[in-house]
């Protein structure tokens, strides 16, 4: 047995323990993106004076560990909070697989009064979703469900309310298992068939959480098309007759659907992690440090926006948007993606490599041609796309013009772009206050497997390119 | 320039068009089919592969000069003598059941055939039987097993557990790869051959053929 000192606090471990399963055991937030297979680089902590991968890192002595210092996720939910506490409040939740937002409603008011959010303590079993999956594969889905019920819990007791009557829940078809301790094993591996996709009531109680009586999830449209998808086409709406409208959400799974008040299309592109900042050699989630953007001054000089405007530590989602526009402009990077230098430096010591602007390509194609092949799938023109609706935690901070020249949405649909935040909470607080029909956009889904589909491989392909725009 | 020169550069741009007009008129003048297709086809291929390993271009321009590889390859077969072009070993290839990314595998099989190989395309969602099954019919030298999803790469340690239940794993390489593959991970399920990317991977498919 052999001592782990950690800060103020000493854990056990056996000889040939990997530390990254000693972390996980004790609730140590530290990120495996890649889920301890040791290829993203991310879980690199300090043993003993010398930086380490901590998943591939074997105890065999005592050790002192320091963990990289933790930044404040910058995810911007759209709520404004403005209403007072009243008698008559509910919670709204959203699970993300990512972040996880937690809204105090008042329903006489019908506004936000609270709202928290938090990293999804889930992320120390692998950063998306297949990698929750497998973990509840070869174990169970309960060290899972545990860790996001505490964290829950911890989000509404920094609430201070009395007991509330009801928090409604949406997130991913995944989450929303994971959130119920369902087995979610079946949605890993083809046809990913689910367990539930229905609407769901439970007994808070039960369930573990504290300070609610009854929790009520939102319906699902398919495994990959979860019930924030739904909640966020609940916050646009129904487009006019004979329009469509498209919902885009910029994770890791990128979801995307175009609906209309007949029909509602839907398909994940897979983006991968990029705009998370998981593959990408500089990258990192939008903390303190991180470049959110990104611009060449008039004579070539470099501009560069940081969070919290502090020393930057490495290349946010929409940094990295940024970086490569303006790098595509000023002919750094040509048409095809390749880059003359091997880097490009930025800042202290923070770089963009060929490699990264490779990933890019893939992500942002993947985007790009989903959006095309569902639009003619459906044989749909532009011009009957009445608005096009980006969310994410990050959205917001997007700049639409970069999206559109290097090749990550439309340019046909830039001016009728809106971001939204947190669509999949915007529209769950609708859905508390209005109790909304959502089977309007449930009905009718189609769920488009882009790997079948006749446009997808094509576009994705041709659309690696930057040419087009 | 010479036309074969000529022809390996126009490949390596992906000119699909021009491309079989020069190799029409290297045939019309004369030239070896096996050297139009060794030192112009092959070679312009195996630069865009060097240059893909290097991150100097990317997916979409392998592809296309892969297109005017084949082109150009149609109009030479019917002149290239069976014997004469021996194949330097036989491969299947495919994407493990469950999984239908195909993109890499694509690239993989484009790969090796411009080294000479012989390739047989599975297509996706291939199981472990099938595999062997297809091993043992063709004689393959080398299985080729792609995966993109963590919850599919295990379907390759099955694939090593049916070639040796089937009683060929003496005969036959396993080749593993795809974006969540790595080379421990190949090593832990008892696969012989690990490879990051394509053009690696068509030279490893080359050595492991020759020695057997
Ligand atoms: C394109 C794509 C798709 C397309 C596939 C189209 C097609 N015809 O292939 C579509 C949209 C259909 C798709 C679907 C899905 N995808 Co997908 N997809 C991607 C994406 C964006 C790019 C993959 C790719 O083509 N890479 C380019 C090629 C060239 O690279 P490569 O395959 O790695 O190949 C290279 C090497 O690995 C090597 N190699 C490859 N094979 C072999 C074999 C051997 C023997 C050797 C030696 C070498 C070798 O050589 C190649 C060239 O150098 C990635 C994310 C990303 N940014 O990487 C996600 C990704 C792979 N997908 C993912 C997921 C989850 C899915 C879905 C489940 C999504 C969904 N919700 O429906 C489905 C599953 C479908 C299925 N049953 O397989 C995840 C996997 C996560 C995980 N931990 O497993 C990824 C990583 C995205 C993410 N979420 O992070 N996807």
């Amino acid at each position: 047995m052999f001592k782990i000192n950690i800060g103020d606090k000493i854990f056990y471990a056996e000889k040939g323990d990997i530390l990254s399963d000693v972390l996980i055991k004790n609730k140590i937030a530290v990120d495996h993106p890649c889920g301890g297979r040791g290829i993203c680089q991310k879980c690199k902590v300090t043993v003993n004076g010398k930086q380490q991968l901590s998943c591939k890192y074997k105890i065999d002595s005592d050790i002192s560990v320091t963990l990289p210092e933790a930044g404040n996720i910058l995810s911007e939910t759209g709520a404004i909070q403005t209403g007072k506490i009243t008698e008559n409040i509910c919670y709204v939740l959203d699970i993300g697989t990512t972040t996880l937002a937690l809204a105090a409603v008042s329903s006489d008011e019908q506004k936000t009064v609270r709202f928290e959010t938090s990293v999804n303590p889930q992320r120390a079993y692998g950063a998306d979703i297949m990698s929750r999956i497998e973990y509840c594969r070869e174990n169970s889905p309960e060290p899972l469900n545990s860790v996001l019920i505490d964290e829950i819990n911890r989000m509404i007791k920094k609430f201070s309310l009395p007991t509330v009557d009801k928090m409604f829940v949406a997130g991913n078809t995944t989450m929303l298992h994971l959130f119920f301790n369902v087995d979610c094993s079946s949605m890993g591996i083809a046809p990913y068939t689910p367990v539930f996709l229905e609407s769901k009531t439970a007994d808070a109680h039960s369930m573990g959480l504290d300070g609610i009586k009854t929790v009520i999830s939102l319906p699902s449209v398919s495994s990959f098309v979860g019930a924030d998808i739904v909640a966020g086409m609940n916050y646009i709406g129904l487009p006019g007759e004979g329009k469509y409208n498209l919902l885009i959400d910029l994770g890791t799974n990128a979801e995307i659907v175009l609906f209309s008040q007949k029909i509602s299309l839907a398909a994940a592109a897979a983006a991968g992690p990029c705009f998370e900042g998981a593959n990408i050699s500089c990258g990192m989630s939008a903390t303190d440090g991180a470049i959110y953007a990104f611009k060449f001054g008039k004579n070539g000089e470099k501009k560069i926006s940081t969070v919290s405007g502090k020393p930057a530590k490495g290349i946010c989602g929409t940094g990295l948007i940024d970086i490569i526009s303006e790098l595509l402009k000023a002919g750094i990077i040509d048409q095809t993606g390749y880059m003359e230098d091997e880097f490009f430096d930025l800042e202290n010591g923070i770089t963009l490599s060929q490699e990264d602007i490779r990933k890019f390509q893939l992500a942002k194609s993947a985007i790009y041609s989903a959006i095309l092949s569902l639009i003619k799938t459906q044989v749909v023109s532009f011009d009957e796309i009445s608005q096009m609706y980006i969310s994410g935690g990050f959205s917001a901070k997007i700049n639409i013009e970069n999206a559109v020249r290097c090749g990550l949405l439309p340019k046909e649909l830039s001016t009728k772009t809106i971001a939204l935040n947190n669509s999949s909470l915007l529209g769950s607080i609708k859905f508390a206050n209005e109790a909304n029909d959502l089977s309007v956009y449930i009905k009718n889904s189609k769920y488009i497997d882009l790997s079948s589909n006749a446009f997808f491989t094509d576009l994705f392909v041709r659309n690696m390119m930057f040419t087009d725009n | 320039m010479s036309i074969i020169s000529e022809i390996s550069e126009n490949l390596q741009k992906g000119r699909l068009k021009t491309v079989k007009e020069l190799v029409n008129s290297a045939i019309d003048e004369g030239i070896d089919p096996s050297k139009i297709l060794n030192d112009g086809l092959l070679s312009g291929m195996n630069i865009i592969g060097e240059k893909f390993k290097n991150n100097q271009v990317y997916v979409p321009e392998v592809l296309v000069a892969a297109r005017a590889m084949n082109a150009g390859i149609e109009l030479l077969k019917p002149l290239l003598n069976k014997e004469k072009i021996k194949s330097k070993g036989r491969v299947c290839i495919g994407t493990v059941q469950g999984d239908l990314h195909d993109i890499g595998k694509n690239l993989v099989k484009m790969m090796m055939e411009s080294k000479g190989l012989e390739v047989i395309d599975l297509g996706t969602d291939v199981s472990p039987e099938a595999f062997v099954n297809t091993a043992i019919e063709k004689s393959c030298h080398v299985i080729c097993c792609s995966a993109l999803l963590t919850t599919t790469m295990d379907v390759m340690s099955e694939v090593v557990k049916c070639a040796e239940k089937a009683g060929i794993r003496d005969k036959v390489k396993i080749m593993v790869g795809g974006a969540p593959i790595t080379r421990e991970f190949c090593e832990r399920i008892g696969a012989d051959c690990y490879t990051s990317d394509a053009a690696s991977a068509a030279d490893a498919a080359v050595e492991l053929c020759a020695v057997q």
